[in-house]
């Protein structure tokens, strides 16, 4: 860990944050408010429409459970996961600010450690903006008891992981890369590939014994809040995270840089 | 690279010449860690390149070829984080600024704004900030007005007289000549040549011009000279070695005029490029 090196790349990346953290807030607050105003609605809904990811649309916990899983969630934690942990490493190498920063006493391995301690933090600090906001759009409009905070700060830490995972794959894709475009490329298409096993086998039977093997499987936001977390899947996601690091770290250490451009 | 053997004295500057493409910029990423050699090591300040990687960084400044910054980052915070990276205090920033005329002014405007004259300025300002034993510049005037230019030669004399060694890569030769102690030539990959800069151009032939009152006389078993020409009352020639046999013959001759030209490391390079193709 580098701290003028952290500094650096929060420095770059503040506003993406603040954007990001603002807008899962926001959707936060949304999930009591939009269950409140249009439960009738929701109770009516047919039953195969009532489902949705883990979360069932009819209880509190079951909407926030959807709010957590919902794509533009996904989309946009994954603008950290990917957008600023790509960049930290390809990007900088392609664009030359790279060897300047290697040309200072920091070992490879301090780069890549410290890049994923700060995008770490990010995502603790969006996502747990989300979680903020849920509870403070519960408590405005009274539903604090129907939703367990002790539950939702587990969500928290099983979200943190799954995108941490993600973004440990950005990273791992970042170190072997010259280039920023082919590095988003491959972070991105390992989302939607685990996105599209895990929503495939909501859809289609066949596919659902594919579900295991997609990451967002083991983010079970609808189990947690109702009271069944499974230390399973935090192991798997941790272990989906240690994985790709430790690849970045041994990777990046031993390979030639180019020269840019 | 190939049997590439280089030794830089402590308190020398030492040029690195080559054309585009001979692997100037590839041995110097080797030295700095950036690229792995297949054989050999790097020694940097008594201390493998390698294994002791960070502890040479604290006293290594760098100039890449072609500097990029943070470009949404001024002048001043690009300066102020890579003086933060490097661990020390940037002491020497306000003398270099001052002497390549980067004022406060320019450092509070973004980099993205520089033009690619102020760019070099900011990266070399970069490299020297933390007062550096060793500065490795990878054709450091690039961009540079010949007044900056200029300053820029004058604060390397200075570095020298203060002990800093400095080792630059450059393809204008003129510059070389003026400020290098030593040189090293390679072509694609292979060192050709390495010699002190005086030792190199007094082997190089120079060109005389001279003018008589009346026919010139016959110079051809003067030592040291060849490639006669006469033209009129002028006799052009090019000298080797030693200017006095040279000058003892024209004492006795109806000399009006003599122009010696110096030896210049543009002919040297070109010579010693133009033999090794062969």
């Amino acid at each position: 860990m580098n701290f003028p090196l952290y500094w650096g790349i929060w420095r770059r990346n503040w506003a993406k944050v603040v954007a990001v953290t603002c807008g899962l807030a926001v959707w936060g607050f949304l999930a009591p408010v939009i269950y409140k105003s249009i439960l009738g609605a929701l109770k009516g809904l047919p039953k195969g429409l009532q489902q949705f990811g883990s979360g069932d649309l009819r209880t509190f916990p079951g909407v926030v459970t959807v709010m957590f899983e919902h794509p533009l969630v996904v989309a946009i934690a994954c603008t950290i996961a990917v957008a600023i942990t790509v960049p930290a490493i390809a990007g900088q190498l392609q664009r030359g600010t790279l060897e300047l920063m290697l040309a200072r006493p920091i070992a490879r391995t301090t780069l890549i450690g410290t890049s994923a301690l700060a995008v770490l933090t990010m995502l603790l600090i969006s996502l747990l903006a989300m979680v903020v906001g849920i509870q403070v759009g519960a408590a405005v409009e009274g539903l604090n008891d129907q939703l367990s905070l002790g539950s939702l700060v587990i969500v928290w830490m099983n979200a943190v992981l799954l995108y941490a995972a993600f973004g440990a794959f950005a990273l791992a894709a970042s170190s072997a890369s010259n280039r920023n475009g082919p590095a988003v490329a491959a972070a991105l298409a390992f989302v939607i590939i685990n996105y599209f096993l895990e929503v495939l086998g909501g859809f289609w039977d066949v596919a659902k014994a594919w579900q295991p093997y997609s990451l967002f499987h083991h983010f079970n936001a609808g189990e947690i809040l109702t009271g069944g977390a499974s230390i399973f899947d935090f192991w798997l996601l941790a272990v989906a995270a240690a994985i790709p690091l430790i690849f970045a770290l041994y990777y990046f250490q031993r390979r030639d840089l180019p020269a840019p451009g | 690279m190939r049997d590439l053997d280089l030794r830089v004295q402590p308190a020398e500057v030492f040029g690195f010449l080559g054309p585009n493409g001979a692997g100037k910029s590839t041995t110097i990423r080797t030295m700095l860690g950036f690229l792995r050699p297949s054989a050999g090591r790097v020694r940097i300040l008594g201390m493998d390149s390698t294994r002791d990687h960070l502890e040479i960084m604290r006293h290594v400044g760098y100039l890449p070829g072609d500097p990029a910054f943070d470009v949404i980052a001024t002048g001043q915070q690009a300066l102020d984080f890579l003086a933060s990276l490097s661990g020390g205090e940037p002491r020497r920033r306000a003398e270099v600024c001052e002497r390549l005329q980067l004022d406060e002014a320019t450092l509070q405007r973004k980099v993205r704004d520089y033009s690619k004259g102020t760019r070099q300025k900011l990266g070399i300002v970069q490299a020297l900030q933390h007062d550096p034993r060793l500065v490795i510049m990878d054709e450091p005037t690039e961009g540079l007005d010949p007044l900056v230019q200029h300053s820029f030669m004058a604060l390397l004399g200075d570095l020298r007289r203060e002990g800093k060694t400095i080792f630059l890569s450059s393809h204008i030769l003129s510059e070389v000549e003026r400020v290098c102690d030593r040189v090293a030539i390679i072509r694609k990959g292979t060192l050709i040549a390495m010699e002190d800069v005086s030792t190199l151009l007094a082997k190089r032939s120079r060109r005389v011009e001279l003018r008589f009152d009346g026919d010139p006389p016959d110079l051809s078993d003067v030592a040291g000279i060849s490639t006669i020409e006469v033209v009129g009352d002028t006799v052009s020639c090019r000298l080797s070695g030693d200017v006095r046999p040279l000058l003892q013959r024209l004492a006795t001759l109806p000399v009006r005029d003599l122009t010696i030209e110096p030896a210049r490391l543009e002919d040297a390079f070109l010579e010693l490029y133009g033999g090794s193709e062969t």
